[in-house]
């Protein structure tokens, strides 16, 4: 029963298709007689381009996650007024981004914009959003993985902002802490943040291999039962 | 929660009350008719057509120029469809045919909607003039001037425009200077004067801007002549300022072989060809681990660099290790160079600029785009590539490519650019960033020609072979193997690619052997064993024999094979167009390390026997080639000697088949790294291209089964398919020429390095920096 109930959800949405390639004539390279190659029809079970395709649902069921509330917000204003789309909330926010370029490159400046940047406040999702709003005072709530790593790396370049400014205090030259010190331990941080990005990539790489293969699975079976009906 | 959900309500009434009130500005009411000026005529474009009372005489001089209008004309009335004579790729709210080409697909068309059209007499063919037409007329009779609009009626306003019947001569442009011409001379020309010993100048460097960026725009596919033609039509505005008008265009630049994407982006990203980076084919059979590996899926994504890295190849990523930054690339390390600007991020953008999953594939510039700005906002980046790939992929879809439905894709994506260099003024980068724009190959197919297909399974495995075929068109639920009815299931052989050039692998020695571990020596091929027991010569077979029978010998160019190349030993490989139009090429080492290859035009080229030369008629139509024989003057003696890629190169650029010779042969080489985790590439038994008008894709096509018509394609080895986009803009760059010199892909990397402080030559990449870009140097 279950194996029947997830078969159906495999292919849901899969209209089938009986393909009847035309016979082949063959003739012969040395000359003289001529073969005709029949090919049994076989039976297509998927259609890439279709919204209803189990690989697009998976897909656009992953990109639910990642929907943002600005941008959610942007398709509304958008769809009720006429003419061309003009994301009014996203190109504020980008103005307001350009605008704090403008600010001199020093320290505090780095350091406000790093920690803007790395919460990216303006990318949370509307599950999240959700989220946040049921339970506000939770940590978990505003929990994003990719968040955390980003804030471990403010932290670490404001150290750095710190190590330099108290180096103009010290009577030696350079920074408070000896970059002789600092190098090894920045470049360790950097190698694990990266090291985590990218192994959060991966796995979700390889779920998404391995949906893809199970709804090839399921799709294959059901392409087998639709077989079995189909006149060769 | 009630309250924000309340004050969410709020916004949403205030939106639409702001909709509704703003509705009332959505349309544009005629005003009076502005005053004409004298000497300019007004087409209504509320009409089809307007008789200008002006009668032509055949093949009479005709000008005619746009006059700036400060009031654009508006397309059904409606704001924002506003649009000067030149009209617009950019919206299309018309269902039926266009009056200017009334046979095409309503998206498949080349000319531009609501532009300003022309015709002599009132049944004449109607012509493309946009905002500035200058020619001779077709017939005599009188000028009609109309708008390309099928429903003109509720335009609102006029195109004005100067008419003049006659209009001075451009002076004929001087020959171009080029390096292969004097390097031609001294090379060959016997009575070439001898130049005088001059003492050996170090040679010039390049002044690059301190602390510099480099942009790289990489879309896909663009042919060279159509983005040129765009531009002087006006509807890539962006290309043109900065390109066209601010830099250099790289004019003779080439991709390898075959101008597939996987293998030139691969040549792109690390300077090198093939023989030593690896990446031969977008898809191959896997000999090693006996699985086919199709690049262009998703599943394999990482895959072709990990392999890359594995073979101790570096790439442009490895070069500027914390400077690098990308939108998706046709395949990338999962790992990022600079942290905030890695795959989740790009995802998470993605979604949110297509909307949904399934439509970022239909959304691919846009997405790319978007996450470019991002990237062009981040100082850390100073090398940025972006790869706009939708212009190939329409390209591929509709039947006139880019002579037709892939217009609107580049006019957009003119669009794009225009926000990337948008967004690098605003954060004040501009000034010291070089952008270069180039495509991974050309596209053929389109303009003259529509191209049609050709099922290499169904025609030669089947027919010949009756082998059961594994290629690029399925999906793994089902139909992952063509089978010919009744084989045995060991009986297997496997197509690589598609579009204008396939691999073919077949096992060792005959179709029942099973062993595709490794592949055949055209010997093998040459005698290999059938499934009736005989022996017969498949290369000769896959080149010249359909179902049908032997494609006629005379007439090669209805064949939809142009040539088949195998390999003969480890230096040598053959190329096979038929038994009588054959060439080796050879290579070997010179005594500084460098490649240098020879050509040896033959007929029936068996192993053993002695080599029948031919006079005419070779593979790549080098002995027949005007431009060859102009550009080497001593042919025989040419054809004596090895030379290098980069002379092969300049002797071959201005023939149908640039330099073809030396990546021809070093495809079936590999000169890298060979370890228990670096095996030796896979690559094919046979190399196959496609001719002129034909492309390699079955007529079922289990991928993608609403692709009704096969668009222009790449892939082959002739110039259409292998002359790629290059164009630079920069500080210190040349302004408004055109560089006549040949150059190819590999030679992006090194001009990179230049642009960026570092020094080409410490690399040891196959490709040389482009020096003929740069103020000063040429």
């Amino acid at each position: 029963m279950a194996a029947a109930t997830l078969l159906l959800l495999g292919s849901a949405g899969c209209s089938f298709t009986v393909v009847r390639p035309a016979p082949l004539v063959v003739g012969s390279a040395s000359g003289g007689e001529i073969r005709v190659v029949k090919y049994p029809a076989y039976v297509l079970v998927y259609d890439s381009d279709s919204f209803w395709d189990p690989h697009q649902v998976k897909d656009n069921l992953i990109g639910l996650t990642e929907g943002e509330i600005v941008h959610w917000l942007d398709l509304a204003i958008d769809g009720m007024t006429p003419g061309p789309q003009h994301r009014p909330l996203q190109n504020s926010i980008e103005w307001i981004k350009n605008g704090y370029a403008q600010l001199p490159d020093c320290a505090p400046v780095r350091i406000v914009g790093g920690l803007f940047s790395a919460l990216g406040i303006e990318k949370t999702t509307l599950i999240q959003g959700g989220e946040i709003a049921y339970n506000p005072v939770s940590l978990l709530s505003y929990f994003v993985f990719t968040r955390v790593i980003y804030l471990t790396a403010w932290v670490n370049d404001t150290l750095g902002e710190v190590n330099a400014a108290a180096g103009h205090l010290a009577p030696w030259p350079g920074t408070f802490i000896p970059q002789a010190a600092t190098a090894p331990v920045n470049r360790g941080v950097d190698w694990s943040q990266k090291g985590a990005i990218s192994l959060y990539i991966i796995v979700f790489h390889k779920v998404d291999n391995a949906l893809n293969v199970t709804i090839d699975c399921f799709q294959k079976a059901y392409g087998g039962v639709v077989g079995l009906f189909v006149r060769r | 929660m009630i309250p924000r959900a309340r004050t969410f309500l709020q916004a949403i009434i205030v939106a639409g009350v702001l909709a509704v009130v703003g509705s009332d500005c959505v349309t544009v009411q005629p005003g009076p008719a502005a005053p004409l000026e004298q000497g300019t005529f007004a087409v209504p474009a509320n009409q089809a057509w307007i008789s200008t009372g002006i009668a032509l005489g055949l093949k009479q001089k005709l000008l005619i120029e746009e006059v700036e209008r400060p009031r654009p004309v508006f397309i059904k009335a409606i704001r924002w469809q506003g649009v000067s004579a030149r009209g617009t790729y950019l919206f299309d709210v018309e269902t039926g045919a266009y009056p200017l080409e009334p046979d095409r697909v309503h998206d498949d068309r080349r000319y531009p909607g609501y532009c300003l059209i022309g015709r002599i007499g009132e049944d004449g063919a109607p012509f493309y003039v946009g905002s500035h037409f200058q020619g001779l007329a077709p017939q005599a009779g009188n000028l009609w001037l109309g708008i390309n609009d099928p429903t003109p009626q509720r335009n609102v306003g006029d195109f004005r425009c100067r008419i003049a019947l006659d209009y001075p001569e451009p002076p004929l442009p001087a020959p171009a200077f080029t390096e292969a011409e004097t390097a031609a001379e001294s090379l060959e020309n016997p009575a070439a004067p001898k130049p005088a010993p001059a003492k050996p100048k170090p040679l010039e460097q390049p002044k690059p801007v301190a602390d510099a960026n480099v942009v790289i725009i990489y879309v896909d596919g663009l042919r060279p002549d159509v983005a040129a033609e765009m531009a002087e039509w006006g509807h890539m505005p962006n290309f043109s300022k900065l390109f066209l008008e601010d830099g250099a265009w790289v004019r003779n630049s080439f991709s390898v072989t075959p101008s597939l994407t996987l293998t030139n982006f691969s040549s792109m990203i690390t300077g090198l060809y093939s023989n030593r980076h690896g990446v031969k084919m977008q898809s191959y059979y896997d000999r090693e681990n006996d699985e086919y590996v199709n690049g262009l899926n998703v599943r394999y994504y990482g895959r072709f660099a990990d392999a890359v890295k594995a073979r101790g190849v570096k790439a442009i990523w490895d070069y500027f290790p914390d400077s690098f930054g990308c939108a998706a690339l046709p395949y990338e390390p999962f790992r990022p160079d600079v942290l905030q600007m890695n795959l989740e991020e790009w995802f998470h953008r993605a979604i949110n600029t297509a909307n949904y999953g399934s439509n970022i594939k239909y959304k691919m510039d846009e997405v790319q785009t978007r996450f470019a700005v991002n990237l062009a906002s981040e100082p850390k980046i100073k090398v940025m590539m972006v790869w706009v790939p939708s212009n190939d992929v329409v390209s591929e879809q509709t039947p006139h490519g880019q002579f037709g439905g892939a217009r609107s894709t580049l006019a957009r994506m003119d669009g794009d650019l225009g926000q990337i260099v948008e967004r690098l003024k605003i954060r004040h980068r501009f000034e010291k960033t070089y952008f270069i724009l180039l495509s991974d190959h050309g596209h053929s197919g389109g303009h003259d020609i529509v191209n049609q297909r050709y099922n290499v399974k169904r025609e030669v495995f089947h027919a010949y072979l009756q082998m059961n075929v594994i290629d690029a068109w399925f999906r793994v639920a089902e139909a992952s193997v063509f089978s010919y009815p009744g084989a045995p299931k060991g009986r297997l052989g496997a197509v690589a690619d598609t579009d204008g050039a396939v691999g073919i692998f077949i096992p060792l020695g005959n179709v029942d052997s099973g062993d595709l571990s490794s592949h055949n020596t055209y010997d093998q091929m040459a005698h290999y064993g059938m499934p009736d027991g005989s022996q017969a010569n498949v290369v000769e077979l896959f080149a010249e024999f359909s179902s049908s029978g032997r494609w006629p010998l005379k007439d090669t160019s209805k064949r939809p094979v142009d040539f088949a190349v195998a390999k003969v030993d480890e230096n040598t490989v053959l190329l096979y167009k038929t038994m009588d139009r054959q060439a080796l090429i050879r290579a070997r080492l010179n005594p500084d390390g460098v490649f240098e290859f020879k050509y040896e035009p033959v007929r029936r080229y068996a192993s053993g026997q002695p080599l029948e030369p031919i006079n005419s008629g070779d593979p790549l139509g080098y002995l027949d080639s005007e431009p060859f024989h102009k550009q080497i003057k001593n042919v025989p003696r040419w054809l004596e000697n090895y030379h290098t890629g980069p002379e092969w190169l300049q002797a071959t650029y201005r023939t149908e088949y640039p330099g073809c010779v030396n990546t021809l042969n070093l495809y079936f080489r590999w000169d890298g790294l060979v370890t228990q985790d670096s095996p030796v590439p896979p690559q094919p038994d046979i190399l196959m291209f496609a001719s002129k008008g034909w492309v390699f894709e079955p007529k079922i096509n289990l991928a993608n089964q609403h692709e009704g018509t096969v668009g222009s394609r790449h892939g082959m080895a002739f110039r259409e398919a292998t002359n790629n986009s290059f164009f630079v803009s920069g500080p210190g760059i040349r302004k408004g020429v055109i560089v006549e010199a040949p150059h190819r892909m590999v030679d992006l990397l090194p001009t990179v390095f230049q642009m960026m402080g570092k020094d080409p030559d410490s690399a040891a990449l196959d490709g040389r920096p482009i020096r003929e870009i740069w103020e000063g140097l040429q």
